[in-house]
């Protein structure tokens, strides 16, 4: 049945509608910080939103406001009834009134990124919200974090190993971190991150770029890293 | 269908963004709710906003079965019994949820193009009649969408109470047993009612003020 | 317009009426004292009528009807002082009933401040607010209720209200008061026995800042103050009331009404 407002190619005003990339992983790994970097990065030739999902309403929005990378009207947070994972998979209505309302405002927009609550390794945007989105771990959550698996590790469409930089500091390889995690993908892109590593940072910005390409092309099929496991609502 | 169908729109699972409101369990437990007067706050809710809700269903399924559908009348009179801003702006984004749905399930029933013609965007009650009155798809009575209603509001409490002053889950479907009395006549009171202008307007007075201080609050679970 | 009930209970209503007249004077067309209250005009600066709702009765009983209605004219503005409050006395087991109708024309203004309405133990009383307010009018108006005299916990009062805008609903309020367990429910009232109210109809005033300002859907706004005892209630909605009669709100005074005062100079004095 035909739900013009959520297909993800209706074209408006002759273009596509946003891709709207989400941003999951556990609590600390720094998904904030990648908002923040990719708004810096990409701002200046993009028109961008940002949506945040937290226990508590706006954490991560006020920490992206007090950050200056958008202007703060574009950073919008949802309530997740202190059920972030609900509110990005069983149940996206919130997040989708905040991005139909910022495409509204600010339209047309190229990407919104929608930023998950912190969470545990099991939650993951569903399609009806995100068409890609990306999964992030860090360093300092051990070296074996990548072995665990779930369905962010192995399906997000880009896996972060972020805070390369603390590597030394916490004893963790993260050579054998990153092929870890690309053999858990089976050929699903990974990236080693650090905001100190420029390099590193306008690689994932690239990556969106192409992303953004190939949805505006109309080849980028939103996938779902699949099923979660069980899990405990906060 | 009907039968089925009044326990999905009672459903706290339907995926119309239920999970983001506390049917105003937050902000009376911000001003100092305690658990042990969770009931009582049920009770409260019963006799005055949860009336006025149901009713409103009630009038806008009714309006929805009509040719051609009118809800300005049922609209405008739940906005002129809630005085609060933001009391009328959680009814409206819920009931934005709700349309989502409606627009999905049938898209081209009358029931549900009707709701784009409001002037703003549907109350929840407004919405949830429209969804009510999608007769293949969600078909419902007017005796199911009352008591769908009355029982959302008495879930969203319970299961928003599990958050916000933890405490045994066995303990809620007591709460909601215990408040049947009260959740019948609210019931029967939205039955009853026939026009846009008899609509029940019973007000709660620290309920509007809690919501007014809601609104203001940054770090909060849920939307109201 | 002199009515019984079918007790025999004297229901007369009082009423007032003001006009603006054709030489754009502000006049009072109508001051007909009724079973409870008599009008009496007050001195009045040029671009208004005030009258005082004096008391000729000593409060509600049981059966008694207390009939206010209340007319302002096209480009009218009438102001209304209740000298004293009001008390609602034990009923001993029955009902007394207040009801008050107002409308007002085009570019009319209501200021009415009324006085504590008290609700004492063993009162039950039924009150109805009628108002109906054409474009370009409006209404402020300060309400205040208190349940019980000083350690009561009060009698049982059931206060609804009914403002039209335009014919469209504005204000509809069931305020239930009548049962003490159900009114203290927490939501309802809670602890509290005070129940104060600033309301502009037909206008929403500007200016944002109150806590307990509450935007209606339609043009108006209304803040209400709740308490368990008096004074900060009526503190609060004299601040309202003050910021709200500022100039900038109201409407402009017509052009052309000269400092033609409208009421004799045989007017009480203005009441403290």
């Amino acid at each position: 049945m035909p739900d013009h407002e959520n297909r993800p190619h209706t074209h408006h005003a002759g273009r596509p509608r946003a891709l709207r990339l989400g941003v999951a992983g556990p609590v600390g790994t720094g998904k904030s910080s990648i908002l923040a970097a990719l708004c810096r990065a990409l701002a200046p030739e993009l028109s961008m939103a940002v949506v945040t999902n937290d226990i508590y309403t706006d954490e991560d929005a006020r920490f992206l406001r007090s950050a200056g990378v958008l202007p703060t009207e574009r950073i919008r947070a949802v309530e997740t009834g202190a059920c972030p994972h609900t509110a990005i998979r069983d149940d996206v209505t919130a997040n989708l009134d905040a991005v139909e309302d910022l495409e509204e405002a600010y339209g047309p927009l190229d990407l919104v990124l929608v930023e998950s609550g912190g969470d545990n390794l099991t939650a993951t945007f569903s399609p009806a919200l995100a068409d890609a989105q990306l999964f992030c771990i860090d360093v300092a959550g051990g070296g074996d974090v990548a072995r665990k698996g779930g369905p962010g590790i192995t399906g997000a469409d880009l896996l972060i190993v972020n805070k390369t930089d603390l590597a030394p500091h916490v004893e963790v390889d993260v050579a054998a971190m990153v092929a870890d995690a690309e053999a858990a993908r089976d050929g699903l892109p990974v990236l080693a991150l650090s905001r100190k590593d420029p390099a590193s940072v306008a690689e994932l910005a690239d990556w969106v770029r192409a992303l953004l390409v190939r949805h505006r092309a109309g080849v980028h099929v939103p996938t779902d890293p699949g099923p979660m496991a069980p899990h405990r609502h906060a | 269908m009907g039968a089925l169908a009044a326990l999905l729109l009672g459903d706290g699972r339907l995926p119309v963004g239920g999970h983001t409101y506390s049917a105003g369990l937050e902000p009376a437990v911000a001003a100092g709710l305690t658990r042990d007067r969770v009931p009582a706050l049920l009770r409260a809710r019963l006799r005055t906003t949860a009336v006025t809700e149901a009713a409103g269903a009630v009038l806008a399924l009714r309006a929805a079965h009509r040719t051609p559908v009118a809800y300005e009348p049922v609209q405008r009179a739940l906005a002129a019994r809630m005085p609060a801003a933001p009391q009328r702006e959680v009814s409206a984004t819920l009931g934005r949820g709700v349309h989502r749905l409606a627009r999905r399930l049938a898209p081209d029933h009358p029931a549900v193009t009707a709701l784009a013609g409001l002037g703003s965007r549907p109350l929840r009650p407004v919405a949830f009649g429209a969804l009510g009155a999608l007769g293949a798809v969600m078909g419902v009575t007017a005796a199911e969408l009352a008591h769908a209603v009355v029982h959302d509001e008495l879930q969203t409490v319970a299961a928003a109470a599990l958050k916000l002053l933890p405490g045994d889950p066995l303990d809620s479907v007591a709460w909601l047993l215990a408040a049947r009395p009260d959740a019948e006549s609210a019931v029967e009171l939205a039955l009853a009612v026939r026009t846009p202008d008899g609509l029940p307007a019973r007000a709660a007075p620290l309920t509007e003020q809690w919501a007014l201080d809601h609104a203001r609050r940054e770090r909060r679970l849920f939307l109201a | 317009m002199t009515g019984t009930d079918p007790t025999g209970e004297e229901t007369r209503p009082t009423l007032v009426e003001a006009v603006r007249d054709g030489a754009g004077r502000q006049v009072a067309a109508e001051l007909s004292p009724g079973a409870f209250l008599a009008p009496r005009p007050l001195f009045s600066p040029p671009d208004r009528v005030r009258v005082a709702l004096v008391s000729t009765r000593a409060g509600l009983l049981a059966g008694d009807t207390l009939d206010l209605r209340i007319t302002v004219g096209a480009g009218a503005r009438l102001e209304l002082v209740e000298p004293s409050g009001l008390v609602a006395y034990d009923h001993r087991g029955g009902a007394s009933r207040w009801r008050a109708r107002v409308e007002i024309a085009e570019g009319g203004e209501l200021l009415w401040s009324g006085a504590p309405f008290v609700i004492a133990s063993g009162a039950r009383v039924e009150r109805l607010t009628e108002v109906e307010v054409a474009a370009g009018g409006r209404m402020l108006w300060r309400d205040l209720l208190v349940l019980g005299r000083s350690g009561e916990r009060g009698g049982a009062v059931r206060a609804l209200t009914r403002a039209r805008h335009e014919g469209t609903e504005l204000l509809m309020e069931d305020l239930d008061l009548l049962d003490p367990e159900q009114r203290e429910l927490p939501g309802v009232l809670g602890p509290h026995r005070v129940i104060g109210s600033v309301t502009s109809l037909g206008v929403r005033p500007p200016g944002a800042g109150h806590p307990s300002r509450m935007e209606l859907a339609g043009p108006g706004a209304q803040v209400r103050l709740l308490d368990r005892v008096t004074p900060p209630v009526e503190a609060g909605l004299a601040a309202v009331w003050e910021s709200w009669t500022a100039t900038e709100c109201r409407p402009q005074p017509p052009s052309g009404s000269a400092a033609v005062r409208s009421i004799s100079t045989s007017c009480p004095a203005k009441p403290s």
